[in-house]
Formats: C-alpha cells, structure tokens, sequence
C-alpha cells in the first residue's frame, strides 16, 4: 500500500471515504514526514501541529457520520503571508514576526469550511519579494538539490509538497510566485484569473497583480482546491462577480478538437533547450491526442519585464509607505525594492497600467486562432543560493533576468495558467510546462493540464530525499 | 541607445527626502545601479505612442478585458490583427 505521504488530497478523500485511513493517520503522517525532511529543506515557518491533529479528530467524527466535507481531512499548508486567526503570520518577515490575526484569509476560511486541515504556515521569500537567503528564518532549500533554491516567492510551498510533507499548499503569484517554485520542485501549481480567488486577508505584494492559488502533486488536486476557494467575495473590491466554472467535472473531457497555440517568439528564445524540447514533446503528445498545434505571435513581449517590474515596484512602494522608516529593519532584497519603488513616476507607472491593454490585446488576437496556449513553466532551472545563476543552455544567467520570462506577462494580463511537471533536465532538475487560457477558463486549462498528466509519468517523479 | 541620462544618487537622494524617505549611501548606490539597469527598458516603455483621442487605453480597460472574458482590448484593432 502506497505510504499516505505519497498520496494526492483527492487520493486521501479517496481512502477516508472507503475507510482505508482516517484523517487522524493522514495528519499524524504529514507531521512525522515535516520532521522527517523539514532539518533539509527549511519549508515551515510555524508549525500547527496540536491545532491539526483537533481538527483531524473533527474529521474523523465527519466521514463516521457521513457529513464529510469536499476537502474533509486533508492537510494542507499556507504560505505565511496568508493571514490565519489565532496563528502568527509573519510574511517571513521581522517586522511581522510576533503578529496574530485575529481573523482567517477569505482563502482559509474557505478551506476550513470545506474541511481541510491546516498543518503549517509555508515559507515564502519575505513579503513575497524578498531576499532567496531570508535572513530572519533562513533559507528554503530545494528538495531536488539542497544547494538550491526551491525558487519563490511560495519557496515553502513549493519545497514541501515535493517533499511530501501535504499533498496540498496554498501559494501567491504576483509575477509567478506559484508556477515558478511548482515548476522548480517538479509539482504543479494554478495561477487562477486575476480575481477569481479573493484576495482578502493575504498581506499584498502589488494589488493589481496578486493571485492566490494552489501547488499539488496532481491536476485533480488543483481543480479540488480551486472548486473550494473561488467565487466573489463581497469584502473584496478586486474581486470577479463572475460564476465559477465546473473544475472537477471538465477534468477528463481530453483535448481532442481544441487548438493548442505554440509561441513563434519570446517563450522558446532564451530558454533551455531541454526544456524548449519538452515543450515540444508536450504539443506532439497533444496533437497525438487529437489537438491541433497552431503558430501565435506576441509582438509585444519584450515590454512585459519593464511593465512588470514597474508596476510591481510602484505599488509595492505604496504599500510600505507605512514602515518606510524602518528599512533596517527588512532584508536587505525586500528593502532594495522599497528603495527603487521610491523612484518610480506617477506617469511612468501609469503608463504601465495603459499598455497592459497592449499586452493583453497580444493575447486577444492569439486566443482568436486557439483555445489555449502552450509555453515553458521556466526558461531555466533552480539555480544555487550560493550565486543564483540559472543555466540557459550553455549561458548562465542572473536569476532576475530569466525566472519571470514566461510568467510575468500572464500577470501582467490576469490570464489563468496552469503549470505542470514535464520531467528532468540539467543536472536531473525538475523542469515543466504551462497552460495558459482566456479569463476564467482554468476549467479548460486544467483539463488540458491533466489531458497531459495522464499521458505522462513526470507529475510521480519524487526528490531523493523522499525515500533517502 | 539610451537618450536621456539617469538619474545620479544626488537626484535620486532628493527626489526620496522631497518623499520623506532617509536612505543610506548603500541604498543610494543600489538605486543609482537599478536606475542604470533599467533605463533602456524604461525607454523602450515611453516610445510607445498612447493615444489623447480616440480609442483610449486607460487601466480600467485593462481590467474590464478580464471581466469581459478577455476581449474588447483597445489595441486588438483589425489591423494589428494583421501584423
């Protein structure tokens, strides 16, 4: 019998409901597997575990019931810049090391609602764009190779879903902060619709930009948590009024009829060339399954790091204007944006929200000719913390001048991607793809994601030090 | 090739305590090598022609795209459809 470590959440429901294992065994194993590999990896910030095991044993009562909830039982962790009541939630950070909510995140009270079991705060880069060596509590480790980083800024969600410490962990993406640890820890991650998950109770990064979203070991597990934590909130200006979708029931509809779009430009340039050639081993395995590839074109790609970090800087800069006083008291990577955001213009910043519309309208255009469009999860690899040079081929490259290459611009635009495990490239890496849709079809994204999952054997690759 | 100058730590320094802002000379350095970094792409961004009339492109439009199932940019015309 598969160890409960290695189970999905879906999985997991899977064994409660037959009475295989009961919650109460799945938590009690996602505590002992986080102290097994937690001296490793660095993932956890706060652990819950007397809190999880109560809820575990509410779980338990419910499948014995019979009035279990969609998520009932299954551990999931949250990255610590989601508030959690009565839990500390720091933003990696030291300026927040001692704070307490007193209320959940829309997001987790949402999951509580539907069951899930809360067992630890996940480590991100400190307010979700600070320094990869977080000076306050250490650095996150990368399961595939110590010497690395998981990537971030969810580094801890990202490092313990692969290492099996929960199935499931809630990240944040403001410019690929899901896709790109999910993609360097080989899981998958859903970077939802901007607006489709509310934001409400998540400490932000760049409001106009951050998305919360899951990182799983399968699709299923996605499409489970989106079903759960989507939907309007009314506390929430930013939040769509648009109905959800059927994530679940559209899962398994395969991709026979739909077109696939390949990018001509900008995602295969600068980009690996194992990983460009898993990108094309993923559209012949789609069109193998009756999809058809179709060329698009994104003449305006080059404007989208500027665009980015631009807006990212300008309302990052505003948000810290309270503890502006206090930069000492920051890393020294967080601090440096503060300081930079200092002298972004009223005009130049506008200006970057005026040509999103551009960007978006590249996107437009393309969704005329397809239904989805298929682009690398990361141009590159995990790079080590010692240097943060990422490996392009034979070049390396400073991290900040390649990581967010393919997953800025659907931040920039509010599109909905989905990013998958496509294998193991430069020194046995993990390295994926990314499923990109118009707003609001994560359910066709997802279901192009797990047309693609079931055809392959990536998504069941485990790092060493699960079975070392 | 860059037109315009950045902008040296004396600038910046003052454009930051105008704000309210002390930053140290560390501070200052990194911002002066950000500025440096960034100017080409900064350029890039102000020599995109944004229209007074006619068709604007304002960040309402950016996020009634989204609302709007992604359609309706400003810039999806039928002639860049054509490029």
């Amino acid at each position: 019998m598969t160890n409960l470590t290695d189970c999905t959440g879906t999985e997991l429901i899977d064994r409660f409901r037959s009475g295989e294992a009961s919650p109460t065994e799945a938590v009690r194993a996602a505590i002992e597997q986080t102290e097994r590999t937690e001296p490793a990896i660095n993932a956890v910030i706060t652990r819950m575990n007397d809190l999880a095991l109560a809820a575990a044993a509410e779980s338990d009562r419910r499948y014995r019931d019979g009035t279990a909830r969609p998520l009932e039982g299954v551990p999931v962790g949250i990255k610590d810049i989601l508030a959690t009541a009565g839990v500390r939630t720091t933003a990696g950070s030291a300026i927040y090391r001692d704070w307490v909510p007193d209320y959940d995140a829309t997001v987790v009270k949402r999951l509580r609602d539907a069951g899930a079991v809360v067992v630890a705060k996940h480590a991100p880069f400190p307010f979700a764009l600070g320094h990869e060596n977080n000076p306050h509590y250490g650095p996150t480790l990368n399961p595939w190779d110590t010497e690395r980083t998981p990537g971030g800024s969810s580094s801890g969600s990202g490092a313990s879903v692969a290492a099996r410490q929960v199935p499931i962990s809630i990240g944040t993406d403001t410019g690929g902060s899901i896709r790109l640890p999910a993609t360097w820890c080989g899981v998958a991650g859903l970077k939802p619709t901007w607006g489709r998950v509310p934001n409400k109770g998540v400490m932000p990064l760049a409001w106009s930009m951050d998305t919360i979203g899951p990182l799983a070991r399968s699709v299923a597990d996605l499409a489970l948590v989106l079903d759960v934590i989507a939907g309007h909130e009314p506390a929430d200006a930013s939040s769509s009024r648009q109905p959800k979708q059927d994530y679940l029931g559209e899962l398994d509809k395969g991709v026979a009829g739909l077109r696939i779009g390949l990018p001509e430009n900008w995602f295969l340039e600068k980009c690996d060339p194992q990983i460009v050639a898993a990108v094309e081993d993923a559209a012949e395995r789609f069109t193998e399954a009756g999809a058809t590839i179709v060329p698009v074109r994104f003449p305006h790609a080059d404007l989208t790091q500027a665009i980015g970090w631009f807006t990212l800087l300008g309302e990052l800069a505003s948000l810290h204007q309270i503890t502006v006083d206090r930069l000492d008291e920051y890393d020294s990577g967080f601090a440096g944006h503060i300081v930079n955001g200092q002298f972004v213009s009223a005009t130049d910043y506008l200006r970057c929200q005026r040509l999103r519309c551009l960007i978006q309208a590249d996107y437009e255009i393309a969704f005329r000719e397809c239904d989805a469009i298929l682009v690398p999860g990361n141009s590159s690899y995990a790079p080590k913390l010692a240097d943060m040079m990422c490996q392009v081929g034979d070049t390396e490259y400073f991290w900040y001048e390649v990581a967010a290459r393919c997953t800025f611009s659907f931040n920039i635009t509010g599109l909905p991607t989905v990013a998958v495990p496509a294998g193991l490239g430069f020194e046995g890496l993990p390295l994926g793809i990314q499923i990109a849709t118009p707003p609001f079809r994560e359910d066709l994204a997802l279901r192009i994601a797990q047309a693609y999952e079931q055809v392959t054997d990536h998504h069941r690759l485990a790092p060493p030090l699960v079975n070392g | 090739m860059s037109s315009n100058p950045s902008l040296d730590a004396a600038t910046l320094g003052a454009i930051a305590a105008a704000a309210g802002v002390k930053l140290s000379p560390e501070h200052l350095d990194a911002a002066v090598a950000f500025n440096e970094a960034m100017r080409e792409d900064l350029e890039r961004l102000r020599s995109v022609p944004l229209a007074f009339v006619g068709r604007l492109a304002t960040p309402l439009d950016a996020l009634a795209w989204i609302e709007n199932g992604g359609r309706g940019s400003p810039f999806a015309t039928e002639e860049a459809t054509q490029r």
